[in-house]
């Protein structure tokens, strides 16, 4: 799962970074709107985390930007102005939720686990495959009850996997959706991944259809 | 008023004096004209008799000269003997002739002068002409008087009427005037009364159709009210401002904080909270505040409330938001962002409360035609009467764990007390709770 932050206050724009990273997620980052609608217009992201108040561009002009050009990932705005009038431009504007500042890191996180599920159609924080169940919202993934420990990459291409179940996915879209923009991309480690996975889990969870890409 | 009659009673008395002096001038100049006539009938009539005594026979017909003390008469004296009358007219018979009030008034050049006498209570105007008759040798002096009430008698008639038809000049100049001020003014105080729709909220700006006389001021009455709407259209934005240049340096701080050790963690947690607190309390009072000094508002309830919904649905899609009205017309007085952030608050709570429904129900009130009643109501498990009186009881909140999660009725009532609503508690029919807002009504 990839995510992008725009945000223009550093500090902030770090410790949301550093917190979702934490979570399992690849995260981007942009300080400004210029940089912010660049990024989600062109890279594949799972969800975006979008302040309401940027230099350059502002939240709700990047957003209707993207509706307009039809991307349709799940946008979470950060917004100083909690007053019904900024939520409903928000809303409006094609945002799928909003936080308002002051916020908690733990709250940011919750809306984005929901978005996420949300945008796959999954109703249930924790998904079930066979003797499999992965719990977004702990970040953990148990087989038979027992709790199996995973990489923070491995996490990543399960997740990504279980929440695109039935679908097959390219090794491109692996790629795109597990590395941040910034991260040496090598196809070869997907292979080596989805091999681990099978070893720690079950050998037929993940099935590889040839010459396409892999399908849970 | 009072300078229209009060130079109208200058004028007319004024113009009263002239034609009084006029007709005194004239009533004085027939008056001499007929005593005049009437010495020269007197000479012609005289002549001396063969006893050398004087006769004379005018036959004036006046009958003022028949009447004793009527202050008209007539004699013929010798010239140096003016008391002894020789002849004279039926008025003075038996008399001698009074003495004239000014002796010592000289003859013209025709032998005559004016004097005057006083045989009655009004003076008498007399002309005395000194003339030769007979034998050419004797001087003689004519004298004829007539009572000078004729010519009081002829002003004071003119006074009269003229009095009576000042007095109606100036009654019917008044009243008119009066009738003229009030239909010219008339705009003013249409305008008046506008201006008071105007700040009662019934409308945004003054009607430009006015005589062109004061339009220059409702012009000016709209540009100030609009200049008005603008700085506190521009007071809000700036408080917005400044809510986002704070908030997102204390996000920053609030994350930040725990990342440091106790027991600083706690405290700095605390403080935090508070700057948090006291912030948007009063944020929220400023923004509110800002829009609501003295100006009108015209707010349509349907729209705002599906804005509100559409907000809601999104965000709970497995719920149902509906908004139902007979009147998509229907408005109120309250500011738009107030009304979208007291239903806004309501109907989130309803939603956060509620199973599967929220339901929006705006109409006039049924008890009374100034109001709109707006009712929010779930299928949620609804609040006891207990319950209901605690959640109005301003300040106190139903459940008070965790951020957000009371039912934000306080501000809710403040800003419905701040447009003079109300708030009331009730069973909805779904099951759940029911809110129901009243607000002035505003008219289209």
């Amino acid at each position: 799962m990839r995510i992008l932050v725009v945000e223009d206050d550093p500090d902030l724009n770090r410790q949301l970074r550093e917190t979702l990273s934490e979570a399992g997620y690849a995260v981007d980052t942009a300080t400004d709107g210029e940089e912010g609608h660049f990024l989600g217009d062109t890279e594949p992201y799972d969800a975006i985390v979008l302040d309401v108040g940027l230099p350059e561009m502002d939240g709700v002009t990047v957003l209707e930007q993207w509706r307009k050009d039809g991307h349709t990932m799940p946008v979470l705005m950060l917004t100083a102005r909690d007053r019904w009038s900024d939520k409903v431009s928000a809303i409006d504007a094609g945002a799928d939720d909003y936080v308002t500042k002051p916020f908690h890191m733990e709250e940011v996180l919750a809306r984005l686990r929901a978005l996420i599920r949300r945008s796959a159609g999954i109703a249930s924080s924790v998904i079930e495959i066979g003797p499999v169940a992965l719990d977004a919202a702990k970040a953990s993934v148990t087989m038979e009850g027992n709790s199996v420990k995973l990489t923070s990459l491995e996490l990543r291409l399960l997740s990504y996997l279980m929440h695109h179940r039935g679908k097959v996915v390219s090794r491109t879209e692996l790629i795109e959706h597990l590395y941040d923009q910034d991260f040496d991309r090598d196809s070869n480690t997907i292979e080596v991944f989805v091999g681990r996975l099978r070893k720690k889990l079950f050998p037929d969870l993940i099935e590889t259809v040839r010459g396409m890409g892999y399908r849970v | 008023m009072l300078l229209v009659s009060g130079w109208l009673t200058v004028a007319l008395a004024a113009t009263g004096l002239f034609v009084v002096a006029l007709v005194q001038a004239n009533a004085e100049r027939e008056l001499r004209a007929l005593l005049l006539a009437h010495a020269y009938n007197i000479m012609g009539a005289a002549e001396v008799n063969a006893a050398g005594e004087l006769e004379a026979d005018p036959g004036i017909r006046d009958p003022h000269f028949a009447l004793p003390n009527s202050g008209w008469y007539w004699a013929i004296v010798r010239a140096e003997e003016l008391g002894t009358p020789l002849v004279t007219s039926a008025s003075l018979a038996g008399d001698s002739v009074p003495a004239a009030v000014d002796p010592d008034i000289p003859f013209d050049s025709r032998f005559q002068r004016l004097v005057q006498s006083q045989v009655t209570e009004d003076t008498e105007e007399r002309l005395e002409a000194q003339v030769y008759l007979g034998d050419a040798e004797t001087l003689y002096t004519v004298i004829v008087a007539a009572n000078r009430n004729v010519v009081t008698g002829a002003v004071g008639d003119v006074l009269r009427i003229l009095v009576l038809a000042f007095l109606l000049l100036i009654i019917g100049t008044v009243v008119v005037t009066h009738l003229a001020v009030r239909r010219g003014l008339r705009p003013l105080a249409e305008a008046q009364d506008a201006v008071n729709a105007m700040r009662a909220g019934q409308q945004v700006q003054l009607s430009t159709d006015v005589p062109k006389e004061i339009t220059p001021l409702v012009e000016e009455i709209n540009a100030l009210a609009e200049a008005n709407r603008a700085t506190l259209e521009r007071a809000r934005h700036q408080v917005g401002n400044l809510a986002h240049a704070m908030k997102t340096p204390l996000a920053a701080a609030l994350n930040e904080v725990e990342t440091v050790d106790e027991p600083q963690r706690e405290r700095l947690r605390q403080q935090l909270g508070k700057m948090r607190e006291q912030m948007s309390s009063y944020l929220d009072r400023a923004q509110r505040g800002a829009v609501r000094e003295g100006t009108s508002h015209h707010t349509m309830v349907l729209p705002v409330v599906e804005s509100v919904n559409r907000v809601l649905a999104k965000l709970n899609p497995e719920k149902l938001f509906d908004a139902k009205t007979l009147d998509t017309a229907l408005a109120v007085r309250c500011e738009e962002d107030d009304l979208a952030e007291l239903l806004g608050t309501i109907v989130e709570n309803a939603a956060r409360h509620s199973k599967s429904i929220v339901d929006v129900e705006i109409a006039a009130a049924s008890n009374s035609a100034h109001l709109v009643e707006i009712a929010i109501s779930d299928d949620g498990a609804g609040l006891d009467d207990a319950a209901k009186a605690k959640a109005l009881d301003r300040g106190k909140r139903l459940d008070s764990s965790g951020t957000g999660s009371g039912l934000g009725l306080s501000i809710v009532q403040e800003i419905a007390e701040d447009y003079s609503g109300e708030i009331h508690l009730e069973n909805s029919a779904l099951g759940g709770l029911k809110v129901v807002v009243f607000l002035p009504r505003s008219a289209p």
